[in-house]
């Protein structure tokens, strides 16, 4: 390697380490998260064990019995036992129950446990407990990932839709796609004669315009959203001048539907149209649209055939721009919309923060980041250069 | 024929440089640089002049071989440690320092006391004439200032070396032109050696002690301007040297040196000094000989003498060219003086034309197929 | 007819865009407890209320801590790497320069996830450091890009030059390069700043109550119930984003003045 290749090398180091172990490894290690599986082995190694024998069909042999006894009680005493118990509800509702129940059970009475405990503990007694402790003796699972996606296993194993009530995420999905492509067109929408009319004046007044575009995009997201969620309150700026003016009788209920979180993203991601926009139409300038009116060419149709089509790059840049943030966007829906205007991300942090499922989070972000990934990859053909930094 | 009889100040032994494993931009070069003298790299963009003084410089490492500087091999010298004076082709003053500061830089490098820095900036600044400048940002200052500044602050810290890369590229032609003869000045005044890359000949030749053409990554030929320009060993070093008159032939008689040619077959034949090499009978050679040899008259001492018809006559203010067509030979451009009382050449015109054999070169095989070329 | 049209609609956008911040501000003024127009009275005690609950202050200085901290190791990490990018084309880089721009391209609440997965494990979560490191990693690819930019129009004909006039390669940077790149530099590290400070999601996963930060302190408040107090914090960061942006510009002014009438080939 010659000798500028090892300062470049040595001068990039220390950034790189970080990016990779603050970065890379955490992104990783949750992608890893989606499907692992190590809950049951934790808690239960001598039953999975025993059950690893046994074909699934029928009963379990007796042993199995006593090797889930020995278990629960070893795991008393860790916090195996309540993640496994978590982790099996989250295959079968009710799983956690009953081996709370068989725990409690186990304080009185004695091994063998083959005939006792079926006694108190009559779900034991039937093989889908068992199979589903043998089912996920997988130290990887696909579980989580076929949860995201509205499927879930069988207790023998083969592949089905969850139930109507608790399918969510495909609707959260199309949710999620729909909201954004409706952002990304409004802001399109706005952001064009917008970013012309701009590009038209003398660079003096250009600047102080900008400047109405600059201030939002410095102040940060949660402020901007903040004051929508003020004025979109009942009692709120909005309502009041609604009702001044006469235009309605009552306030409406503005904030927590949907309407809340198309004006509030909008607005938040307006500016990341407006500026590359403007930035490409600046650049282009009216040279084409004169040399295109001397060849005989009426203003619609220099703006259809000539200047629609040069500025479509900027266009093209800023809408990807938007889509994906739009994508990924968890604050203003969060705290402008209702419960039926979540995207994936309130979902991810639902699981994180609120309902522990570290297998959703990782299998839900999981699918967004491929999602966002194959988004880049397919606008890389209409952007080049999308997405990387750009060095000479 | 050194200029001072001593030990050369800078040795390139066999020197390489190849680029991604396989662009060869200097080939084995083997070049001595005399101490005091002023030696120009002339040779056209991509020949590889550039790329030497670069290695020289200590921006660029020889891929293969060695330069010594004082009999002491500078491989492993970084750049900083050097002590060379530099003129980039585009200065790089720094924008942000004054003239002052500009040139009190190599000073404070070399640790030296404020007051001997005053001393020296202003004393060299004084040399290139631009002392009312000195408290100037460099984006203040014209090209032609901009420039005797980056000569200054090359020369301000006495460098035991002065490299420029096409310093006065970017100026225009009387500012150019005056540029030369300061640049000349200094180095008399100061005797320190000078490399001088460009790829204007005219400038080679007001300039240098040496001037070395380099084509390809090579040394085509080394010597004096007076050499390279009137005794060219090469086609490609007569082409580049100035305009040149070619025609091609076949020997008749081949003597030493001197071999006179028929150019075309039952022609009449001229006489040429060859450049190099032995030739033999039938052999093809390409002759050039210069404008400004071919005389309108028939001049004593003068081997070919012909007849020639002016075809062509365009004024130059202090010259003419004539196209003059001369059976049996060619066509040839000669460049006649304009003087007072001189003759009026009408196209159509009988005149007489002559040349030396010696200002004739003859050059064994086939050379480059432009008949008058201006580089 | 079409000018008038896009004029009247550019100017409604644009009025789109800034009314909502600007209607905040009269109501961080207003002495009722409803945030609502007409304000019913002036007073400062939403000011005084911030300014005076532990609460907020520690979390403004969480913020200024994270943003300070990650705006300098931002800016160290992201100039040197930039040179060093800058300096050649090595075998990998555009591996090197893909990675580094990820963080750019994933989606924020993936990175907030992840990092609390993993910062959990080795106990960086529930701290400012987690908080500093996470922002490190996302606001360098600014500092990347924009003293990338400014290298990329640096002549390297004048590191050459102070090389060859005796300048150690350590000084020459200090000396030549690093006060012309100083505007790409700076508008880097107040980047860097405005990301960490105005930052939310990330803080959201990484932080607890006793290490929050101004954004997160707000988040809070909205979620729970509405204290008006909430409008002042949100004036006093766009203020706080205002001077940023005027800084910002200040010094993009100064870098074009400076390398404006650079020497022309």
């Amino acid at each position: 390697m010659s000798k500028k290749s090892r300062i470049s090398w040595l001068l990039i180091a220390p950034l790189l380490a970080l990016v990779v172990a603050g970065f890379i490894l955490p992104i990783g290690y949750t992608m890893v998260k989606a499907v692992k599986n190590p809950e049951v082995t934790a808690a239960l190694p001598r039953t999975v064990m025993v059950l690893d024998a046994w074909n699934g069909q029928g009963m379990p042999p007796d042993s199995a019995w006593d090797a889930l006894a020995d278990d629960i009680e070893e795991s008393r005493r860790g916090r195996e036992f309540g993640a496994m118990t978590r982790r099996l509800n989250f295959e079968m509702n009710g799983a956690r129950s009953v081996l709370m129940q068989t725990r409690r059970a186990l304080g009185s009475l004695e091994p063998p446990y083959a005939q006792s405990l079926p006694v108190t503990v009559p779900e034991l007694a039937t093989p889908e407990i068992w199979q589903l402790i043998k089912n996920n003796s997988n130290p990887f699972t696909a579980s989580f990932l076929l949860r995201a996606v509205d499927l879930q296993f069988t207790p023998d194993g083969r592949i089905e839709a969850v139930p109507p009530g608790t399918a969510i995420f495909l609707d959260l999905f199309k949710r999620t796609f729909w909201i954004s492509i409706w952002v990304t067109v409004i802001c399109v929408v706005l952001a064009y004669p917008t970013a012309y009319y701009i590009s038209s004046l003398s660079n003096r007044a250009a600047s102080y315009a900008m400047l109405l575009v600059l201030v939002p995009f410095w102040t940060s997201i949660l402020v901007r959203t903040t004051a929508w969620f003020i004025l979109l309150q009942r009692e709120g700026p909005i309502n009041a001048g609604l009702q001044a003016a006469q235009i309605t009788s009552e306030p409406l209920q503005l904030i927590f539907t949907r309407f809340a979180v198309y004006v509030a993203m909008v607005h938040v991601l307006l500016p990341f149209q407006i500026l590359p926009l403007y930035s490409v139409m600046k650049r282009q300038g009216t040279s084409m649209l004169r040399a295109a009116a001397s060849l005989g060419a009426p203003p619609w149709r220099q703006f259809l055939l000539v200047y629609l089509p040069l500025t479509m790059p900027g266009v093209a840049a800023g809408a990807v721009i938007v889509f994906m943030l739009s994508v990924g966007f968890y604050v203003t829906p969060a705290l402008v919309g209702g419960l039926q205007d979540q995207m994936i991300s309130y979902y991810i942090a639902f699981f994180t923060n609120q309902s522990i499922n570290f297998g959703m989070v990782a299998a839900l972000s999981l699918l967004l980041l491929v999602f966002t990934g194959a988004l880049i990859l397919i606008a890389r053909r209409f952007v080049p250069g999308l997405g990387s930094l750009k060095a000479g | 024929m050194t200029k001072h009889g001593a030990a050369p100040l800078v040795v390139f032994d066999n020197v390489d440089k190849v680029y991604d494993g396989s662009t060869k931009v200097v080939d084995a070069l083997n070049l001595q640089i005399e101490q005091g003298e002023f030696l120009t790299l002339l040779g056209p963009s991509g020949s590889g002049k550039t790329t030497t003084l670069m290695m020289l410089a200590g921006f660029e490492a020889p891929t293969r071989g060695t330069i010594l500087f004082d009999g002491a091999p500078l491989n492993n010298v970084p750049t900083y440690k050097r002590d060379f004076g530099i003129v980039f082709q585009n200065y790089a003053l720094f924008p942000h320092m004054t003239v002052a500061e500009n040139l009190a830089f190599p000073l404070r490098m070399r640790r030296e006391s404020a007051a001997d820095i005053e001393t020296r900036v202003q004393r060299t600044l004084g040399m290139v004439k631009l002392d009312a400048l000195k408290d100037r940002m460099p984006t203040q200052l014209s090209g032609g200032q901009q420039q005797r500044v980056a000569l200054a602050r090359a020369l301000v810290f006495e460098p035991r070396m002065v490299l420029m890369d096409e310093p006065l590229g970017a100026l225009d032609k009387q500012l150019r032109e005056h540029m030369q003869l300061e640049i000349k000045r200094l180095h008399e005044e100061l005797g320190i050696a000078m490399l001088y890359v460009t790829h204007d000949q005219s400038e080679a030749l007001t300039m240098s002690d040496r001037i070395a053409v380099f084509d390809e990554g090579r040394i085509q030929q080394i010597g004096s301007p007076r050499d390279v320009y009137a005794r060219p060993q090469s086609t490609f070093v007569a082409s580049f040297m100035g305009e040149n008159n070619r025609l091609d032939g076949t020997v008749q008689t081949a003597q030493g040196h001197d071999v006179s040619v028929q150019i075309t077959p039952g022609g009449p034949t001229v006489r040429a000094a060859l450049a190099g090499g032995t030739v033999q009978v039938a052999d093809t050679v390409t002759l050039m000989v210069r404008p400004e040899c071919i005389r309108l008259s028939h001049e004593d001492g003068a081997a070919n003498r012909f007849d020639g018809r002016i075809a062509e006559v365009v004024y130059h203010g202090d010259h003419v060219r004539l196209s003059l067509v001369v059976d049996g030979v060619g066509t040839l451009v000669a460049r006649h003086p304009v003087s007072e009382t001189g003759t009026e050449f009408t196209p159509g015109d009988i005149v007489p034309v002559s040349w030396s054999a010696q200002q004739m070169r003859a050059f064994a095989g086939k050379g480059p197929s432009n008949t008058s070329n201006g580089d | 007819m079409t000018r008038i049209f896009v004029t009247v609609f550019a100017w409604a956008v644009l009025f789109f865009l800034v009314a909502p911040l600007l209607v905040i501000f009269p109501l961080s003024f207003s002495s009722g407890e409803i945030l609502t127009l007409p304000v019913p009275g002036y007073s400062l005690r939403w000011y005084e209320d911030f300014f005076l609950t532990e609460r907020w202050l520690d979390a403004t200085k969480n913020s200024f801590i994270v943003g300070i901290a990650t705006m300098i190791i931002a800016t160290v990490l992201g100039t040197t790497a930039a040179y060093g990018i800058n300096l050649t084309n090595f075998r990998g880089k555009t591996v090197v320069l893909a990675l580094l721009s990820l963080p750019m391209v994933v989606p924020l609440i993936v990175t907030a996830a992840s990092m609390y997965l993993a910062f959990s494990v080795v106990g960086l979560a529930n701290s400012l450091w987690g908080l500093i490191v996470a922002h490190t990693i996302i606001a360098t690819p600014y500092v990347l890009i924009t003293v990338l930019a400014s290298l990329q129009t640096f002549d390297p004909n004048l590191m050459r030059g102070a090389l060859s006039l005796g300048a150690r390669p350590v000084t020459a940077f200090r000396e030549v390069v690093l006060p012309l790149i100083m505007p790409g530099v700076a508008a880097g590290a107040i980047f860097a700043f405005a990301t960490s400070f105005d930052e939310l999601v990330i803080a959201i996963f990484i932080t607890s109550p006793g290490e929050f930060t101004l954004p997160r302190q707000m988040f809070a408040g909205l979620r729970e119930f509405i204290s008006p107090t909430i409008t002042a914090a949100a004036v006093i960061m766009i203020l706080l984003s205002f001077i940023l942006l005027f800084i910002s510009e200040a010094v993009r002014r100064r870098g074009e003045r400076l390398t404006a009438g650079k020497v022309k080939q």
